[in-house]
């Protein structure tokens, strides 16, 4: 019965995370928008383009390699998996165990790579400058997540994320100032590599609403892990019976909201592409300062 | 049965080392013969060697009837030894196949003294005592000297041999210092070492310099000159299997040798060049000019990952953390065996682009995946292993290094924990510096536009010599998606053997865990989703588009259309693999080549032969 509660889970988890995504992404685009003044596209923009792209034939650069038509599905499928484990509702889903936070973090690397790749397949400028351009973000994005998953690591002493939320919803992922450290740092992380869109430039019809589905889905990857383990409120677990995965359902749908508006804003004040060095400096430091802090209340208690 | 496969694996080691010694004094006319012989005689101490880890037999040793007078050789064969032997002898089979299929012009006797080298580093692998390791290791330092001579028709120099030979010195030496003085030079002794407690780390700092050169971890690889532009590859790509054997000696010596542990401060005399080699590594592959040079800077980042985990696995040790030593080793094993089959697959694959375009510079190479399919797609396969990618078997190395750190950081007191966390950032940067390094690499030699008439006309491997590339790449995926059986059949016995604890049902066929039945790293399920999601995506593709993909020119960005004289488009609109990076290009970072003066064959072997006298005059002096 617990296993058929957590397939069920699991089900229904994997089919609002690909109904959210797209939303999420039409609703960051029309928060910005606004704040920078324009009447920006309306939430449910990205169904429309995914529709609109689906409908078109695909069209590929005449030296594209089977490399370039290889990785789409690739992308989607590494980036379907990495969110389809992160817990939204409901913790103990049936993907529970998998959920390793060095392994999402693997994962999400691995279609950022796959992008980088089929960029540089068509050999043009803009190409191999995005491709440039991602692989140094990840220079700077991987010491800090890597930080930050060490201090939540001392704090809970595990680094599978279902365990981690477990902790937190009981108040046992102490002290809190650490969780708040390590939340900021994976926030900026998520503000400064939440924009990918010039690897797509390559890509059209099917490819591109593949493509751009799946950078939606890691937007709400990242928020979605951040709305787990530091804001763990009204997520139910597997057993609790619907009443409680309904309330888990709301909680999430308003954590959600709350994260992506907080995202377009600091998206907003900071700039997208202004100085994200800067930023993640600032974020490995973050990081740093999360494990120390978790440190030394270990070693006091 | 282990005795009987330890005698069978002498006769095979004699017999490749009479094969290669025919073949470079009689001059055999065929490559076939010497390529065919040793390649099979190499398979059969693979198989052999498997067969005997699988049975999970008592170790077993076998009096050589050659030695020194009064010191007998000896061989060993033990879940350790067998594990690296292994390595040598699989990696050794490929290369071997590789060098006779992929350029059957070249010349027979370089042939045959890379099956020598082969032999060589099978003996030390399979050394009993250090006299047979420092044998071994100086015979395949030589003998990869030799080849490089003889192809090259240059004076090569003597970087190679000379890391052998400080590498061996270093084994007899402590070996030596380990008996105190009255001992035998066994690798079994499993004596305490008799020195005070405040000296008993220096024998072990010894050790650590000699090999550091061997495991990569300190600048000695020779600049590349125009002199040594067509190298065989065949013979380098040995590197891949001769850097694991200097951890393999390291493992031998500072776990087995000696009953009591050593201090925790010995694991940071290996963790802290670790992560510096790691990162130095890293930022290097992702900034170098030259296939040969990103692969060597790439060895060196894995070398650094190595001897991190190396250095955690000590100080658990001394820390009294048995269960997280087990982990730490278990990383040990992994990367060594990543290095050597991913490693090995890497340089190969480079190897053939070097051939099939006859430049090894990224500035003229590019598109090879159009001309070289198979190689390309194997070269992606290596570096995926070598970077920390998941489902790859680099990633499994990373996460068993993660958790033993993790573990410690909350064990260890405050001024390890300083150092700790410090090599957790360089863990992290050095891992994105891998896929960096390995998007660079495949992008701008293998994808895009050919930058070169030459590198468009490039010349595929043909089916023979792509055979052991693709097995290689067969074999790295079942180490990254099968990494829990691996390590709970090959490794699990060695860590038992070195610590008296292991992985247990902590590695299962799903994965490796933290404690038994636990939550880990689940190699297999993950593969299996992502597979399953993959063939999803793929299966929806195909349904949204049955008209398939129409091509047209690829949209320049606005760049004018390249005049005819530029029929490969203009180079300046291609990357030219810049600003991978996020550190300027002009911050100087440690060079990893340095300039040696090149020796002529004649004196090349004097000097050698030289050193070699005096090291067994030593040891004949030694009092028994």
């Amino acid at each position: 019965m617990t296993l058929l509660l957590a397939a069920i889970a699991q089900a229904l988890h994997c089919g609002l995370v690909a109904l959210a995504a797209p939303t999420v992404g039409g609703l960051l685009r029309g928060i910005e928008a606004r704040l920078a003044g324009r009447s920006g596209p309306p939430p449910l923009q990205p169904w429309h383009d995914l529709i609109r792209l689906v409908r078109k034939q695909t069209a590929a650069a005449e030296n594209a390699s089977a490399l370039f038509q290889a990785a789409p599905p690739v992308v989607l499928a590494t980036t379907v998996v990495a969110v389809s484990v992160v817990p939204s509702f409901s913790t103990g889903m049936l993907f529970a165990s998998v959920a390793d936070l060095l392994l999402l973090v693997g994962l999400v690397t691995l279609p950022r790579a796959s992008l980088a790749l089929a960029a540089l397949d068509v050999g043009t400028a803009s190409g191999g400058l995005a491709a440039a351009r991602a692989m140094s973000l990840t220079c700077l994005v991987d010491p800090a997540v890597f930080l930050a998953i060490l201090a939540l690591g001392v704090l809970g002493g595990t680094t599978n994320l279902d365990l981690l939320v477990g902790l937190q919803r009981v108040g046992m992922l102490q002290p809190s100032s650490a969780c708040a450290l390590a939340a900021v740092s994976l926030s900026a992380v998520t503000v400064a590599s939440s924009d990918y869109s010039d690897l797509l430039t390559e890509f059209s019809g099917v490819d591109l609403a593949m493509v751009s589905f799946a950078e939606d889905l890691r937007v709400l990857f990242w928020l979605n892990l951040i709305a787990a383990v530091f804001l763990p409120i009204g997520m139910a677990t597997t057993a609790a019976g619907p009443v409680a995965w309904i309330v888990g359902l709301l909680a999430w749908a308003l954590k959600l909201a709350v994260l992506t508006g907080v995202l377009a804003v600091f998206r907003y004040a900071i700039g997208r592409r202004r100085h994200p060095s800067m930023l993640l400096g600032a974020t490995c430091v973050l990081g740093l300062l999360a494990t120390v802090v978790a440190l030394a209340s270990s070693a006091a208690v | 049965m282990n005795g009987s496969v330890l005698t069978l694996l002498a006769v095979i080691l004699a017999g490749l080392m009479l094969l290669g010694a025919l073949g470079t004094a009689l001059r055999f006319r065929t490559r076939a013969a010497i390529g065919f012989g040793g390649a099979g005689l190499t398979g059969l101490a693979a198989v052999l060697v498997l067969v005997a880890l699988v049975a999970r037999e008592d170790p077993v040793q076998l009096v050589l009837p050659i030695g020194l007078p009064g010191r007998d050789f000896h061989l060993l064969l033990d879940p350790l030894s067998g594990f690296f032997a292994l390595l040598v002898f699989s990696v050794g089979t490929a290369s071997i196949v590789y060098a006779a299929e992929a350029d059957p012009t070249g010349s027979p006797t370089s042939l045959a003294a890379m099956v020598i080298a082969v032999a060589s580093l099978g003996l030390v692998a399979l050394a009993g005592d250090s006299l047979v390791f420092a044998t071994g290791l100086t015979l395949a330092g030589g003998a990869t000297w030799a080849t490089e001579q003889t192809d090259a028709r240059a004076h090569a120099a003597p970087d190679v041999l000379l890391v052998t030979l400080l590498g061996g010195a270093a084994v007899v030496t402590v070996t030596w210092l380990a008996g105190a003085g009255g001992g035998p030079l066994g690798f079994t002794s499993g004596q305490p070492i008799r020195w005070p407690e405040s000296l008993a780390a220096l024998p072990w700092l010894a050790l650590m310099i000699g090999l550091a050169p061997l495991a990569g971890l300190a600048p000695v690889q020779r600049a590349r000159t125009s002199a040594s532009e067509t190298t065989p590859w065949g013979a380098a790509a040995l590197k891949g299997a001769a850097v694991p054997l200097a951890f393999y000696a390291l493992l031998r010596l500072m776990f087995t040798l000696t009953v009591r542990p050593l201090p925790a401060w010995c694991g940071l005399l290996l963790l802290l060049p670790g992560v510096a080699a790691l990162l130095i590594g890293g930022v290097r592959a992702a900034r170098e000019d030259t296939l040969d040079a990103i692969l060597n800077a790439g060895s060196v980042r894995h070398s650094g990952v190595t001897a991190t985990a190396f250095g955690l696995a000590i100080i658990a040790r001394a820390l009294d953390l048995p269960q997280i030593a087990a982990l730490a080793l278990a990383a040990v094993l992994a990367a060594s065996a990543v290095q050597a089959v991913c490693g090995t697959l890497a340089l190969l694959c480079a190897g053939a682009i070097h051939l099939g375009t006859a430049t090894r510079h990224l500035s003229r190479l590019g598109g090879t995946i159009h001309t070289m399919p198979v190689c390309t797609v194997c070269l992606l396969a290596g570096l995926f292993g070598l970077a920390a990618v998941p489902p790859g078997p680099g990633f499994a190395v990373i996460w068993l290094l993660f958790q033993a750190l993790l573990a410690e950081t909350q064990a260890a007191g405050s001024a390890f924990q300083a150092v700790f966390v410090i090599a957790a950032a360089a863990l992290g940067l050095g891992t994105a510096l891998s896929v960096a390094a390995l998007v660079r690499m495949v992008g701008v030699v293998c994808l895009g536009r050919p930058r070169t008439p030459r590198t468009a006309a490039a010349k595929p491997l043909s089916r023979a010599a792509a055979t052991p590339l693709l097995c290689l790449a067969g074999a790295s995926a079942i180490l990254g998606v099968l990494i829990g059986p691996v390590l709970r059949v090959l490794a699990d016995p060695a860590i038992r053997e070195i610590l008296g604890t292991s992985l247990g049902p902590r590695a299962s066929l799903v994965g490796v865990a933290l404690v038994p039945g636990g939550r880990g790293y689940p190699g297999l399920p993950v593969t299996l989703l992502v597979a399953l999601a993959w063939a999803s995506a793929v299966w929806i593709r195909r349904r949204l588009q049955p008209a398939g993909i129409r091509t047209g020119p690829a949209w320049e960005g606005g760049f004018a259309a390249p005049p005819p004289w530029l029929p490969f488009g203009e180079p300046l609109t291609q990357t030219s693999g810049m600003g991978f990076t996020p550190f300027p290009e002009e911050l100087p970072w440690p060079s990893l080549a340095v300039r040696w003066p090149a020796f002529s064959r004649v004196r090349g072997t004097a000097v050698a032969v030289v050193i070699l006298a005096l090291l067994l005059a030593i040891v004949r002096l030694m009092p028994r």
